[in-house]
């Protein structure tokens, strides 16, 4: 690999919003489509369209960026759209609605970034491995969907879309042996290669700071980009995979309080990120970025855009609180900017362990299958756990020819 | 749950702080979801609110709120208002703006809302409320309320059966409702014993022309994690399906039974013990489960019907509520706790099956007894398999007991 990876170095997002009408209700499928096809044309270099939300009658407002190079690219497109978004809503008594997941409904809204140009499967998968460490942390940063309708508690999760894998839109990466790749799509980091010349990492909440859209976008081109000057594979060991799975559902819960599991050690993941803007910051000035201003703020207080948005729930009605919220993103050009500013700055959590991770999802007869798709844990090690808590009377195994093993907690 | 979409036409703060007390003056302006209708008059009404906000959260002039149904109750009174002589009433009980017709026995109580379908919204057993929730958005035009209702359309909730507005009529032990939708007069009447916890729903088909009915029903049920277990009598041995909280359509297939050997579910709670049997009048074709975060839903489907002009086809629906349950491949029974006597009845019963065991366990064919009372579990039981498909009216003399000679429990 190397900065020869690229011919030449580009980038390019599809960012999932919702539209809603005056009561923060996605609008129907049709008129997001008209939407899109009309933003399209204003903005020809785009390739803003539609996108399929899981199991609600309505379609993403997809803004795609379409091909660039640099940051002013990026960040002149980007308002360049919104602002055509936003005019477009006003004319038509709409709300753009761009957070990780609704509020009142969950449904997984992400935001996903292409690097390339890779022409070559074989650096585009080594690339995709390099960064698979990375990801809990990306996703950690970028958390902003601490709602998910009635059935989970605000802010039980600050990304509740990273733990529900984004509606099987960004689940655990599968690992391949080097040489053996195959295409599967919906990991967090995807090889596009057969479709386009691209990596695509799509762990990522949908963002409703524009500021910082940017910024992180800037940071994983930047990353990216030095991770192929490593020349690496990017295989990773057992430990490195498992510390990746574990890390990704504490950064979904704690997003930069989380506490993560970093080449053996525990280290908060806020301090690899720190260490990372810096180590990242040369290739970022090449791209046209000169500092992580907003990222640095964030790192210092431990604080995502879903901490912003719990600051401003009191705990009542959802739909209250989602119409309210509706009104300052109107209102406001970026208040997750001003936002920062005040916040206080945040503890680093605990550390749950796999283990105990695994526990608190066993109750009565859930069968293993549930367990599985819970975590996405590799099933040898939740077998082995399940196996060492069956000894310890912990729970008790049973088997069952139509449902397959069921686990019921003792104690 | 009602909830409305308003405008904000004044906003004056009366204490300033961290978090400022505000009072709003609002016009309504419309739904503020498509499944909350509003009540008629509502609609352009003013309303003045007060609300605690934080500063940046202030709604302005000009902008738009969601005033909630403890706001807009002012505008909203519906108070209990009784409707037959003994324990019928009329009242808002799922604070939707709209009045369901409630009926109440010493144990149990049910609410009917004639404007959402004639959906049996609420039934209570002893405290326990089977189906009312707070109201899940699953979708931009619809919301989990929970209960149960009637579907002639494919798909896996609303329809045009479950938002048809019905007229009705009340007499002291049964309300009739009657509506049209979709080439069908559908009459509905619903009944309460009042010295027995059994509820029945009859509901009639009427084609207006030659026509095809493919009827189910959706019982949408309040699930308790872990412990909500639904039991179904299949041909090749009983079914159990224990409710998990799931958010997600699993990456597999959806419980599809095709194999029903008797015209029954059970919907039991285990850690409480109370159980919930629904019984109907014909053997479902197709029992579909489906787990929807917080709630967990029964579909039995009675497969089509081919009708001529004016020819009827009737459906009916008994639910029999109690404190715990025994079942096997075989039977299908609940019993209640009869206070006075202190000993358990036999409240209802498809089959009764022989047992000289105390205590068995609760696997296959084999049965258990929670223990409550005087129930020593001694007591010979007269097996009788009964897979025949059973007017309600004969089954109920099953249920009660008579023609099996039971007692002395």
């Amino acid at each position: 690999m190397g900065s020869t990876a690229f011919d030449p170095l580009t980038f390019g997002y599809e960012w999932e919003t919702f539209l809603t009408g005056r009561n923060m209700i996605p609008i129907k499928s049709d008129e997001v489509k008209r939407l899109g096809r009309k933003l399209q044309a204003e903005i020809p270099e785009t390739r803003t369209g539609t996108d399929h939300i899981r199991g609600l009658d309505s379609k993403f407002l997809e803004i795609r960026s379409g091909i660039l190079s640099d940051y002013q690219g990026l960040d002149g497109r980007t308002r360049e759209i919104i602002g055509a978004i936003k005019r477009v809503c006003r004319e038509k008594d709409l709300v753009f609605f761009p957070l990780g997941s609704h509020p009142l409904f969950g449904k997984a809204a992400g935001y996903h970034l292409h690097v390339g140009s890779v022409y070559s499967l074989k650096v585009a998968q080594d690339l995709a491995r390099s960064l698979t460490p990375y990801v809990p942390l990306i996703a950690a940063f970028m958390a902003n969907s601490p709602f998910w309708g009635i059935s989970e508690p605000p802010g039980g999760f600050k990304s509740y879309r990273v733990k529900y894998f984004a509606d099987w839109c960004s689940t655990v990466i599968v690992p391949v042996e080097r040489g053996l790749g195959q295409f599967v799509w919906g990991n967090d980091v995807l090889v596009k290669g057969i479709e386009k010349p691209t990596v695509e990492i799509r762990v990522m909440d949908s963002p409703l700071s524009v500021s910082l859209l940017a910024e992180a976008s800037i940071f994983i081109v930047a990353l990216t980009l030095n991770l192929a000057e490593r020349h690496g594979s990017g295989m990773i060991d057992r430990n490195t995979y498992m510390e990746y799975v574990v890390n990704r559902r504490r950064a979904a819960r704690w997003g930069l309080q989380a506490l993560f599991d970093w080449r053996g050690e525990r280290v908060p993941a806020s301090d690899i990120l720190e260490e990372l803007v810096g180590s990242v910051l040369p290739a970022a000035r090449k791209l046209g970025l000169d500092g992580f201003e907003l990222l640095e703020k964030m790192v210092r207080k431990r604080v995502t855009q879903a901490d912003f948005l719990l600051s401003l729930y009191d705990g009542g009605d959802l739909h209250v609180y989602t119409r309210d919220l509706g009104n300052l993103l109107e209102r406001e050009r970026d208040p997750f900017m001003d936002f920062l500013e005040e916040a206080p700055e945040l503890p680093v959590a605990e550390a749950e362990s796999a283990e105990d991770m695994i526990l608190s999802h066993i109750t009565i007869e859930t069968p293993f299958r549930l367990l599985y798709e819970s975590l996405e844990f590799p099933y040898d090690f939740i077998e082995d756990v399940v196996e060492e808590f069956r000894k310890r009377g912990l729970v008790k195994v049973s088997r069952a020819p139509e449902k397959g093993i069921l686990l019921t907690r003792i104690r | 749950m009602l909830k409305a979409l308003g405008k904000v036409i004044e906003s004056v703060e009366v204490e300033k702080g961290e978090a400022s007390l505000v009072r709003l003056r609002t016009r309504i302006v419309g739904e503020a979801h498509p499944a909350l209708k509003l009540p008629p008059g509502l609609k352009g009404r003013y309303l003045w609110v007060e609300r605690i906000y934080r500063d940046r959260l202030k709604p302005r002039k000009g902008e738009f709120v969601v005033l909630t149904y403890e706001e807009l109750r002012e505008l909203v009174r519906y108070r209990r208002e009784p409707l037959a002589p003994g324990k019928v009433f009329r009242e808002d009980v799922d604070a939707d703006g709209y009045s369901e017709v409630n009926f109440e026995s010493d144990v149990l109580r049910f609410s009917v809302a004639p404007h959402r379908g004639a959906t049996l919204r609420s039934l209570e057993y002893r405290g326990k409320e089977f189906f009312m929730g707070k109201g899940e958005y699953l979708n931009v035009n619809y919301i989990e309320l929970g209960g149960v209702d009637d579907h002639i359309e494919s798909g896996k909730y609303g329809g045009a059966l479950s938002s048809l507005k019905y007229e009705y009529e009340v007499d002291e032990g049964e309300i009739r409702l009657t509506g049209r939708a979709k080439g069908f007069e559908i009459e509905k009447a619903i009944n309460l014993e009042r010295d027995f916890p059994l509820l029945t729903v009859r509901t009639s088909f009427k084609a207006r022309k030659k026509a095809e009915l493919n009827y189910w029903m959706r019982m949408a049920v309040r699930g308790v994690p872990g412990r909500s277990v639904i039991l179904l009598p299949a041909r090749d041995g009983l079914v159990r399906e224990r409710y998990h909280f799931q958010y997600l359509d699993s990456l597999f297939r959806v419980l599809e039974i095709s194999r029903m050997s008797l015209p029954g579910i059970l919907v039991l709670d285990e850690a409480e013990g109370v159980s919930l049997l629904a019984v109907f009048s014909r053997l479902p074709e197709n029992v579909a489960y489906r787990s929807y975060g917080t709630f967990f839903t029964v579909e039995p489907a009675f497969g089509k019907a081919s009708l001529k002009k004016s020819e009827i086809s009737q459906y009916v629906l008994g639910l029999i509520p109690g404190t715990f349950y025994s079942a096997s491949g075989f039977h299908l029974g609940v019993f209640d706790f009869d206070g006075e006597k202190e000993r358990n009845r036999l409240i209802s019963s498809l089959v009764t099956v022989e047992s000289r065991a105390p205590e068995l366990l609760l696997k296959g064919k084999r049965i258990s007894y929670s223990r409550i009372g005087g129930f020593d579990g001694t007591h010979l039981w007269k097996l009788d398999v009964d897979t025949e498909e059973r007017d309600l009216e004969e089954a109920s003399l099953l249920i009660r007991g008579e023609s099996h000679g039971i007692d002395g429990l």
